[in-house]
């Protein structure tokens, strides 16, 4: 068969396939593009830029087997700066902060200037799928041998006490593993102690839709030697626990709470409306609740236009979650076409990156004043960032997504920026790839 | 290209482009759903993507990104001759296009891949490198080896239906 027969019959198939193809109408694919950032900008707003490279089906309850693993070389690992894609990244206080590559888990004590890995040694051949600090010495990881068909495969959770010097393992039970195009897998871990946390994976069975993905959960509440499955969350959205007991879920366009450690889950009602703002208020993420009870989550309102923005801002609460107020937004961010992106920076504090990047509006009193004020971000080729978290009013970082078919124009997939300008200049922290 | 024309655009590359994928993929279901994936997240980038020269090219790399990682394609592949769909306005698939569907699924991804970017979406193979981040020898390789390996097997299902015929 020459090279012409074999074009023809290739072609053959392909014109098939475009005649029979039918196109859902435009605004879906829209509300679907929508709905993926928003849930982007959801797992950030747990203040844990987490993000793993592949979506976990748990299929079975876990072994419980446990081995001591050493960490990398002794002494300390020399300081890396070229780690690749970085896939997650958490900021814990001004200074100290971890990042995540499919293959490596690397540690900064310098606001990330200079880095070491603090990989476990038992994950070496593993896919790193995501991570969690408590602090500068308690955290934990979850990584699996990805296989590339799909089969089940063993999920496994690593835990350390020491900062990563040294870690322990517990096999978590069998898994089917998705791979993710972009890094922004659907699994994330929350932990509110050193006993207690959760991690979840999206269920995405062969052959269901993305709108009809649900959310698995497992819990730990001996610090991750153990994990029980709960019963399925209601969506597949990201989780944030604040409590033993209280946490969220958010996903496309609804927020919902928990207060049985995850047992059960009710939706949060809609905020207030806007007064004189007219459309559709939905939560666009994951609250950000303080040990006084006070808190914020983000919030959208959506406008006749379903492709344009009306607004984006916070609805705060002062009892813990229970309720939330009216919501208060930033004035820049009616009529923008792309979602901007939303941190509680501080107690009070509250960030709103445009979606254009040029401008970053802040407040200080809980929303009800803004001052915007430029970024040097504009024209620096970041095609899609996300993740933004604050370790306090100023220190933050960022993340460019890692888009393996982002190509030219994209020449910075998987970095990380840093700001101590409370979003006005950013520096490269990790330059990815 | 202004914000506007996503639409236009989505439209006009949407059936090409799945095309391309059910040639991949051997599932019509399976290849719209690649496809839809990556207009949506292209369109929440309109704004980028508009100004590139070949935004559709970022959308079949996406696309591909997807399909390749999928983890339905497997099973997908297993019966995507028995359930390739017949919308009512569609042709019914024909004796051939089974052949070569059946021809392609046991191909490792990587040669099916570079077949369907090389011969169907017709790029050059050091653009297909690019876009695989392989170096060109091993785009040759995957075409070569694709492409012997579907002639060996085409050639196999004719001579059966000769046989039988």
């Amino acid at each position: 068969m020459g090279d012409n027969d074999l074009r023809t019959r290739l072609l053959g198939v392909a014109e098939v396939g475009e005649r029979m193809a039918q196109p859902p109408p435009v605004g879906a694919v829209r509300r679907r593009g929508r709905r993926r950032a928003a849930r982007l900008t959801g797992a950030a707003l747990a203040g844990v830029l987490a993000v793993a490279v592949a979506g976990v089906a748990v299929l079975d309850r876990a072994d419980r087997d446990q081995v001591v693993t050493a960490a990398g070389p002794v002494p300390p690992p020399p300081l890396v700066s070229d780690l690749g894609p970085v896939v997650g990244a958490q900021l814990l206080d001004a200074d100290a902060g971890w990042a995540l590559t499919a293959d490596r888990l690397a540690w900064s004590d310098d606001g990330g200037r200079g880095w070491r890995t603090i990989t476990p040694g038992d994950a070496a051949g593993l896919d790193l799928l995501t991570a969690f600090f408590l602090d500068r010495r308690t955290g934990w990881l979850v990584a699996a041998d990805l296989p590339r068909d799909g089969s089940p495969v063993e999920l496994t959770a690593f835990r350390t006490g020491d900062g990563g010097a040294t870690w322990r393992r517990s096999a978590m039970g069998p898994a089917s593993v998705q791979q993710s195009e972009d890094g922004t897998g659907p699994l994330n871990l929350s932990f509110v102690d050193a006993g207690h946390g959760w991690l979840r994976v999206t269920s995405r069975l062969p052959g269901q839709r993305a709108e009809d993905e649900t959310g698995t959960l497992l819990r730990t509440t001996d610090g991750g030697r153990t994990w029980e499955r709960l019963p399925d969350a209601p969506t597949q959205g990201a989780v944030h626990f604040v409590s033993r007991s209280r946490g969220w879920q958010s996903s496309v366009g609804g927020l919902w709470e928990t207060r049985d450690g995850g047992r059960t889950w009710a939706a949060v009602p809609a905020p207030p409306p806007v007064p004189g703002r007219d459309g559709r208020l939905e939560f666009a993420g994951l609250p950000t609740v303080f040990e006084d009870g006070t808190g914020f989550v983000p919030v959208l309102l959506h406008g006749g236009d379903p492709g344009v923005l009306a607004g984006a801002g916070f609805a705060e609460t002062r009892d813990g979650g229970s309720t939330w107020g009216t919501p208060r937004l930033d004035p820049g961010t009616a009529g923008d076409s792309r979602f901007p992106i939303l941190a509680v920076a501080a107690s009070r504090t509250l960030l709103s990156l445009d979606g254009d990047q040029r401008t970053i509006s802040r407040s200080d009193d809980g929303g009800r004043t803004w001052a915007r004020r430029g970024t040097d971000l504009a024209g620096r080729g970041y095609t899609a960032l996300y993740g933004m978290s604050f370790a306090d009013a100023t220190t933050g970082w960022l993340l460019s997504a890692y888009l393996s078919g982002c190509g030219r124009g994209c020449d910075s997939e998987g970095a990380v920026l840093g700001t101590r300008s409370a979003g006005r200049a950013w520096a490269v922290v990790l330059p990815g790839r | 290209m202004a914000s506007d024309d996503f639409e236009a655009f989505y439209l006009a590359h949407y059936g090409r482009l799945v095309g391309q994928l059910l040639a991949m993929l051997g599932d019509l279901a399976e290849a719209e759903d690649a496809v839809q994936e990556a207009f949506a997240r292209a369109s929440v980038r309109w704004r980028w993507l508009s100004a590139y020269d070949a935004p559709d090219a970022w959308v079949r790399r996406v696309a591909f990104n997807v399909a390749r990682n999928s983890l339905r394609r497997a099973r997908s592949r297993r019966r995507a001759a028995e359930r390739l769909p017949t919308p009512a306005a569609a042709p019914a698939p024909t004796a051939d296009l089974l052949d070569v569907l059946a021809a392609m699924r046991p191909l490792p991804l990587r040669q099916r891949e570079a077949l369907v970017l090389h011969y169907v979406a017709g790029l050059p193979v050091e653009e297909i490198a690019r876009q695989l981040r392989v170096p060109a020898g091993t785009v040759k390789s995957r075409l070569a080896r694709g492409r012997a390996a579907l002639a060996r097997r085409l050639g196999a299902a004719e001579g059966e239906e000769a046989r039988r015929g």
